[in-house]
């Protein structure tokens, strides 16, 4: 990996664990101003076994996080939006290797507008899909269909993730190759697609394995060191974990940017 | 490899690092909590008098969801005044139309709210008592409930005479019973029957001579008279049925199966039947389980399972033994969930789904813990749950959680990613709501809703009864509870029973306080306030000395090394009880008085090397049934939520990158 690509990695993780904090401010706020922050142990008491305090947290302070999360649709809608720049980043980054976070990120700014677009169609579909997978397993009640459990809608959830998820990245790499491209990609993306479906399947189904293993083990682990308990250290611990998960997880994504891309231009040099 | 081998490989990774995590995040299917203890000896008891005894037959027509019943009760005037008037309840009649007083609100107010399409009723063709020549005496009925001429649950038959104290009657009848589509526990899905409530009880008469007659109001439940249950059930052959009692006989013929079972002392009689049971049987320390239970929730059968091994021996030893020798436990097939969560004499339905432990909930294990515990309160000590529904349901909802708590110490009722819930802390917050709204001790059909039912008769009688017991400690009040448990064992207790037991083992204050705070919305909040210090120093003024008037001005006056601290900690609201005050100075010295609740405020001085920094109220969260926890405390700094901002932080930046690129 060069130097090039390690800083856009960073600044790609960065920008994203920020979003994540400044998105739970007003909850935070909403949580302190319950009490909690007058309390000698603070937070602690919130995660204390039996959840007492946690309990009550909910009655005194229901309305105002409720508030909270009604306000928050802007903010959300916000963050949503900003986070295709770090995307867009990696994938500059991987087209053009020497790029930097500056150039990387001023190139997914150019292109804000398509990249916005592109997630917003994706999230409406994915939706959907998961409304259809839920219909078709709630009307395979009959007995052959029990037999197999979950297993039929998982399967038919998993390959419509893929799908869309394949599908929408590609058109984000198509935006990077001939951002002329526009509304005709669609047509080059499902050809690429299907021409390479199975490293595509295969690089889709390691970041997501590999992806959702590191947010197990983060969170066995964060149960163990038990926040619950006196000691800063063990807040330290889990927040180092945590952001390492946030780090695996980018530098999935850019595993997997680098497995969409590849295709469409000569590899880029990712070591 | 090429590129389709490394496809696949890759592919075969993810979906195996997918498996590991699944593994990892879910919580155990079936938790490992404490073992279970063994069942304690029985000993020899004195038998209840059978005072309203069953013998019937019914046969069930699975087309037409109609039970044809005939038989026989015997009947004794077990009061101390003669009585003119048998008073029986029809409850099927309840949904007979939507001007009974079950089914009249618009808004629903019974437990499950369901309305089938289909209503139901009840018909007695006839009620003849030998002691009086044969006389049917049901011609001579009312027509309706007293005061409610739409209602036809609760009627009363004259009698040709009076029957004297110690008289018995043989009644014979003949009823039919018109099952509605399921509702309130009873009623037919499909093929599926629940048969509850389902032919004509005599109302249970009290010393006085006086029956505890009631209409069937949504809100209420059953009381009735111990006796002994031997009903014979004629079914479709291929139907698997599950009842009350003891089977004791079972024959097929003509493409029917008859099956006989009795129980006794019992004061009700359910059963159900279907054709698409699966079963399981186990025995628990010598008592006969058997699990009925539709295709693909075997799992929760075993939950099931796990939960009454643990349950048994641990409600027998702090209850009384057990004293019939089968349980059958049914849970509803999909379609039929509101015969579920119901308990009726050594037959409890329960529900909840198989894969809730993997979302760490322990919905299984919540209902069967909570349907068994009441073969106690409702079955053995047999309160009455339409005037005091809170001497079961409140007792009942204690004990669930106490028995949960011991099974799973962390986790009673959910535990997953390093968050925990038990029931304690969930009651207490749905308790707090209405706690105010109506007094618990109310009668079912005086609660303005059954969700202000729900809050005070479950929630805050079992608050208020976790709060004595961590108050007066566990060893104490589980021995006082079984006190009264031992005392009322086939005795139809009251409040009063309850209070008195209660002041006999924790003390006239406990008494006052459980009075208080069931019949007249007593409530508790104690707060602290006015955190002050200053430096101590040597007196100023005149002081009379041996060898004359000393006179040390302010200025004189030398301050020690020593602070003195003071707080106030108030209680609002009526009810009085002892709690632990801790003060801790700012070099960690730590000081626990104890106030014993009496009076508005006490003052809490403090003397140190370092101010008084903290007052806590409760440290160990006794006191469940404070009404702010939040108020509890004072200290002089504050804190950044490191922890919250963190983990809230974390989850947003994760369920942004679900749904964002």
């Amino acid at each position: 990996m060069n130097r090039a690509f390690s800083r856009t990695l960073g600044a790609v993780w960065l920008c994203r664990s920020v979003l994540g904090w400044l998105l739970a401010l007003p909850f935070v706020a909403a949580v302190a101003d319950s009490g909690v922050g007058g309390l000698f142990d603070g937070d602690r008491v919130l995660f204390e076994p039996g959840g007492l305090f946690l309990a009550e947290l909910g009655r005194v302070s229901g309305p105002l996080l409720n508030g909270a999360a009604a306000t928050m649709w802007p903010y959300v809608l916000a963050a949503f939006a900003l986070r295709t720049l770090p995307q867009g980043a990696l994938f500059q980054q991987t087209f053009a290797p020497s790029s930097g976070p500056r150039k990387a990120f001023g190139a997914a700014s150019a292109r804000v507008v398509p990249l916005v677009t592109i997630a917003a169609v994706e999230l409406l579909a994915k939706v959907a899909l998961v409304g259809i997978v839920v219909f078709v397993e709630q009307a395979a009640h009959a007995e052959p269909a029990r037999r197999f459990g979950l297993l039929p809608a998982a399967a038919l959830l998993g390959a419509g993730l893929f799908a869309t998820t394949a599908l929408a990245d590609v058109r984000r790499g198509l935006l990077f190759v001939d951002p002329e491209l526009e509304g005709a990609a669609l047509g080059p993306a499902l050809s690429h697609v299907r021409t390479n479906v199975l490293p595509l399947l295969g690089g889709y189904a390691l970041r997501v394995g590999l992806g959702m293993l590191a947010v197990a083990v983060a969170a066995r682990l964060v149960e163990w060191i038990d926040v619950g308990r006196p000691g800063g250290w063990r807040v330290l611990a889990a927040f180092a974990l945590h952001q390492l998960v946030l780090g695996l997880v980018t530098a999935l994504d850019a595993f997997w940017i680098r497995r969409v891309v590849s295709p469409l231009q000569p590899p880029a040099s990712f070591l | 490899m090429n590129f389709r081998g490394r496809a696949i490989v890759e592919a075969a990774m993810g979906l195996a690092a997918l498996g590991i995590s699944a593994a990892l995040l879910a919580p155990p299917s079936r938790p490992r909590g404490a073992p279970p203890e063994q069942r304690p000896a029985k000993t020899a008891e004195r038998a209840p008098k059978l005072v309203a005894s069953y013998t019937l037959n019914a046969e069930l027509d699975a087309g037409k969801h109609n039970v044809k019943g005939s038989g026989t009760i015997a009947w004794q005037n077990t009061s101390r005044s003669p009585v003119r008037s048998l008073f029986f309840h029809l409850y099927l009649n309840a949904f007979k139309n939507e001007r009974s007083v079950f089914l009249r609100s618009p808004f629903g107010a019974s437990r499950d709210d369901s309305r089938g399409r289909d209503f139901g009723y009840i018909d007695v063709a006839s009620l003849t008592v030998r002691e009086l020549g044969n006389a049917d005496i049901w011609p001579n009925r009312q027509r309706h409930s007293p005061g409610d001429v739409d209602d036809e649950t609760d009627i009363e038959v004259p009698l040709p005479r009076a029957v004297e104290p110690g008289e018995s009657l043989t009644l014979d009848l003949r009823f039919e019973s018109q099952l509605p589509e399921l509702m309130e526990r009873t009623g037919y899905s499909g093929s599926f029957h629940f048969v509850a409530q389902w032919f004509p009880k005599l109302a249970r008469l009290e010393d006085n001579g006086e029956f505890s007659h009631f209409s069937f109001h949504p809100q209420a439940e059953f009381y009735a008279d111990f006796g002994r249950y031997d009903v014979t059930l004629d079914v479709p052959q291929g139907f698997t049925v599950g009842a009350t009692g003891a089977l004791v006989s079972q024959s097929t013929a003509g493409g029917r199966k008859r099956v006989r079972y009795v129980a006794e002392p019992v004061h009700d009689f359910a059963w159900t039947a279907w054709d698409g049971f699966q079963e399981k049987r186990f025995s628990a320390g010598g008592l006969d389980v058997r699990m009925l239970f539709p295709a693909g929730q075997e799992k929760a059968a075993t939950l099931s399972e796990d939960t009454l091994r643990f349950a048994l021996p641990y409600f027998e030893r702090r209850f009384g033994s057990y004293p019939y020798p089968t349980l059958t436990v049914m849970h509803p097939p999909p379609g039929a969930e509101a015969s579920g969560g119901m308990e009726y004499p050594t037959l409890i339905t329960t529900g909840g789904d198989w894969y809730t432990p993997y979302l760490g909930m322990h919905d299984v294990q919540t209902v069967v813990v909570h349907e068994f515990g009441h073969q106690w309160f409702y079955g053995i000590l047999a309160s009455n749950e339409a005037r005091w529904p809170f001497l079961d349901e409140g007792l009942n909802s204690y004990a669930e959680q106490a028995a949960l708590g011991a099974q799973l110490p962390r986790q009673s009722l959910f535990g997953a990613l390093g968050i925990t819930l038990s029931g304690d802390s969930l009651f207490r917050v749905f308790a707090a709501a209405r706690a105010q709204d109506e007094p618990v001790g109310s009668a079912a059909s005086e609660f303005s809703s059954f969700r202000n039912l729900g809050a005070l008769v479950y929630s805050r009688t079992a608050t208020l009864l976790a709060t004595l017991e961590r108050v007066y400690g566990k060893a104490r009040f589980q021995r006082a509870l079984g006190a009264y448990a031992a005392r009322f064992r086939f005795a139809h207790p009251t409040p009063t029973d309850l209070l008195d037991v209660i002041g006999d083992e924790l003390g006239s204050d406990a008494r006052t306080f459980l009075d208080t705070a069931l019949f007249h919305r007593g409530r508790v909040d104690y707060v602290a306030r006015d955190l002050q210090n200053t430096r101590a120093s040597d007196p100023a003024g005149y002081f009379e000395r041996a060898s004359g008037r000393e006179h040390i001005t302010r200025q004189q006056a030398q301050p020690t090394r020593e602070f003195v601290g003071r707080a106030t900690v108030y209680r609002h609201g009526s009810l009085e009880l002892p709690v632990d005050v801790l003060l801790v100075a700012r070099d960690g010295t730590r000081k626990l008085e104890r106030w014993d609740g009496h009076g508005a405020f006490r003052v809490f001085e403090y003397r140190g090397a370092t101010e008084l920094a903290r007052v806590v109220v409760d440290p160990d969260h006794k006191l469940l049934i404070d009404d702010d926890l939040f108020n509890n405390e004072l200290c002089t700094s504050s804190r950044v939520l490191w922890r919250v901002h963190e983990r809230l932080g974390y989850f947003a930046a994760l369920a942004l990158a679900g749904v964002s690129p």
